[in-house]
């Protein structure tokens, strides 16, 4: 194969293009975003960009590992049906009031969302509130567009509860209670406004009969359970994942080894009493239900910015983004969370934070260190997690909702969600940017 | 052996402005799986059947995919049931015509029908290759029989 020109510009020209027309191509969804990933990393090998063992160590197999476990977790969790019981429950515990359950079932979706995949989390939460809604004979939308909201917001709480979350905590060794202390307070302000607005939106004006709520106070929450035997195990391991993630300094573990660790325990569980022809099968089925497709997704974009790192392209980009904030870090924080939101909202998230990674990694000697430039993570977390909602398109978990509220017959229509995301999203930026404000400077 | 040497021609259908009750009545009195659905000129828009009308019953969201593991969690009551299918059956066929269903040509070949049998489960619809007029329906027993060496009739859908 042919080397590129070893000349400064033509060294940065084919990395730069390739890197350009692949994330071209991924934003135009036109052809599948792993495919498009996994060609481009491959190209960058194959000419040379970057050596092969180079390629191998741009990938973060830790951010890999962490998501294929918890994606493991979920999906021998979801076959218990606790979700859809937790669901029930909480509309019981609201009286059944319409307005009542919007708050809460979008606060459990918060919660679960912080400790879950977001994507997965609204995949068991919403066919659920779909049933309750048309019990309670009540629009679906609100309900969805609050759990679309909850998701992001909670998943933003946590190193596990959102991807971009997972990348930045990896790539910076930013422990589960360093994004818990540093975010989770900003997480709450933001979700108790959202839910006001939800309540003054939508929630003031959801009325039921007292027919139909009283449907919803007959459910019997404990049929929800379809694997009354899983219950138990799949708690007691996501609650275990989240204390020895907690701790995962002290046991001098990486998160994606503790996240590995936790599926394989929940495999063995599920599949050990089960007769022994079906083991195969049960732990087939189990990895069947990991997104491939993001796993293959990450895979190469990774090689990609490592090809384009190697050409010094970030170190050119890290240079301009000082010079635009004049090598101020607060400046460059509020840059990254405002810049974040609106390109998160508008294209996925993964490319960016992972072209971003290096990038900040790159600048922090110029503000004295990687110590110094946390403030610079944390924005980058809020403003990639939080800038998901603004627009359908804006998140995985937002394509999820959407998606089944279509084949369920509740479609979302893409302008109606996005006049009421977008400003609602910018006001949750606006909050952060007051937390990072008195937070980190 | 093509799907035009097997299938039953001119087969019952119902138009895709006619009410849901009136469907439900044809495929209730003869059992049907599916009823062929109509254009005013008499082109295939799709089927309907006894799966679609009991979908119609339940949340959507319970009988797409495989969303929620069980409704058992709701109110088991035959009269919620009968009331739901009093409230829509004066709507119209077409809000609930399955349109994606499978359908062959009468030159369509027996083999491939009975793949077709095989993955879809249902009846299938024939239709003329150029106008997508309605001609006729096969059935799985049209097929069996056939391969048996029983003759082909006695219909049950």
């Amino acid at each position: 194969m042919t080397q590129p020109d070893s000349s400064g510009t033509s060294a940065m020209l084919f990395p730069a293009a390739l890197f350009l027309v692949s994330y071209a191509v991924i934003m135009t969804e036109r052809v599948n975003r792993a495919v498009v990933a996994i060609l481009a990393g491959g190209i960058a090998v194959a000419f040379g960009f970057l050596a092969q063992e180079e390629a191998v160590s741009a990938i973060d197999f830790n951010t890999l590992a962490l998501l294929i476990g918890t994606m493991i977790i979920v999906a021998i969790t979801k076959k218990s049906g606790i979700f859809g019981y937790l669901a029930i429950k909480t509309a019981q515990v609201m009286r059944a009031s319409p307005a009542g359950i919007l708050a809460a079932l979008a606060a459990v979706t918060a919660v679960i969302s912080a400790f879950l995949p977001n994507a997965t989390t609204v995949l068991f939460i919403v066919p659920v509130t779909l049933v309750i809604a048309a019990e309670l004979g009540v629009p679906a939308y609100p309900f969805l567009f609050a759990e679309i909201f909850a998701s992001n917001i909670g998943g933003t709480a946590t190193l596990i509860g959102d991807p971009p979350n997972i990348l930045i905590g990896s790539a910076a060794h930013l422990s589960f209670d360093d994004f818990l202390v540093a975010l989770g307070p900003a997480v709450i302000a933001v979700f108790a406004v959202q839910t006001i607005m939800m309540h003054l939106i939508w929630g003031r004006r959801l009325k039921s009969g007292s027919e139909e709520r009283a449907r919803i106070m007959a459910m019997k929450a404990q049929s929800a359970i379809a694997d009354g035997r899983l219950v138990r195990p799949a708690l007691g391991v996501i609650a275990s994942l989240i204390v020895a993630l907690a701790f995962a300094a002290p046991l001098r573990l990486e998160v994606g080894t503790i996240a590995l660790i936790a599926a394989a325990i929940l495999m063995l569980i599920d599949h050990w009493p089960r007769p022994k022809h079906e083991h195969t099968e049960t732990v087939a089925s189990a990895f069947q239900d990991v997104d491939w497709v993001t796993i293959f997704f990450f895979i190469g974009l990774f090689v990609i910015v490592g090809a384009i790192a190697k050409a010094g392209i970030l170190d050119y980009l890290g240079r301009e983004l000082l010079a635009f904030t004049g090598g101020n870090l607060r400046v460059t924080a509020l840059a990254l969370l405002w810049g974040g939101a609106i390109l998160s909202a508008l294209i996925d998230n993964i490319p960016f934070v992972i072209t971003l990674i290096p990038l900040i990694k790159g600048i922090a000697p110029s503000f004295g260190g990687e110590s110094a430039i946390l403030p610079l993570w944390w924005a980058l977390a809020l403003g990639a997690c939080l800038g998901g909602n603004g627009t359908l398109i804006g998140s995985a978990a937002n394509l999820t909702v959407a998606g089944i509220a279509e084949r369920s017959g509740a479609a979302i229509s893409f302008w109606r969600y996005n006049r009421t995301a977008f400003p609602l999203m910018l006001l949750q930026i606006l909050i952060c940017h007051a937390y990072v404000v008195w937070r980190f400077f | 052996m093509s799907c035009g040497d097997i299938m039953s021609a001119n087969p019952q259908a119902v138009r895709e402005g006619d009410t849901i009750g009136e469907a439900a009545a044809k495929i209730i009195a003869h059992a049907y799986i599916n009823l062929p659905v109509v254009d005013e000129n008499g082109r295939l828009v799709g089927l309907f059947g006894i799966y679609d009308l009991l979908a119609l019953l339940v949340p959507r969201v319970a009988v797409i995919g495989n969303l929620l593991p069980n409704i058992r969690f709701l109110k088991d009551d035959v009269s919620d049931l009968q009331q739901k299918y009093a409230r829509l059956k004066e709507s119209p066929v077409r809000r609930a015509v399955n349109r994606e269903a499978v359908r062959v040509y009468p030159d369509t070949p027996l083999i491939e029908a009975v793949r077709l049998f095989c993955r879809n489960h249902m009846t299938i619809p024939v239709v003329e290759r150029d106008t997508e007029r309605l001609v006729g329906m096969i059935s799985y027993w049209d097929a069996a029989r056939l391969i048996a060496g029983a003759a082909p009739g006695d219909r049950r859908e």
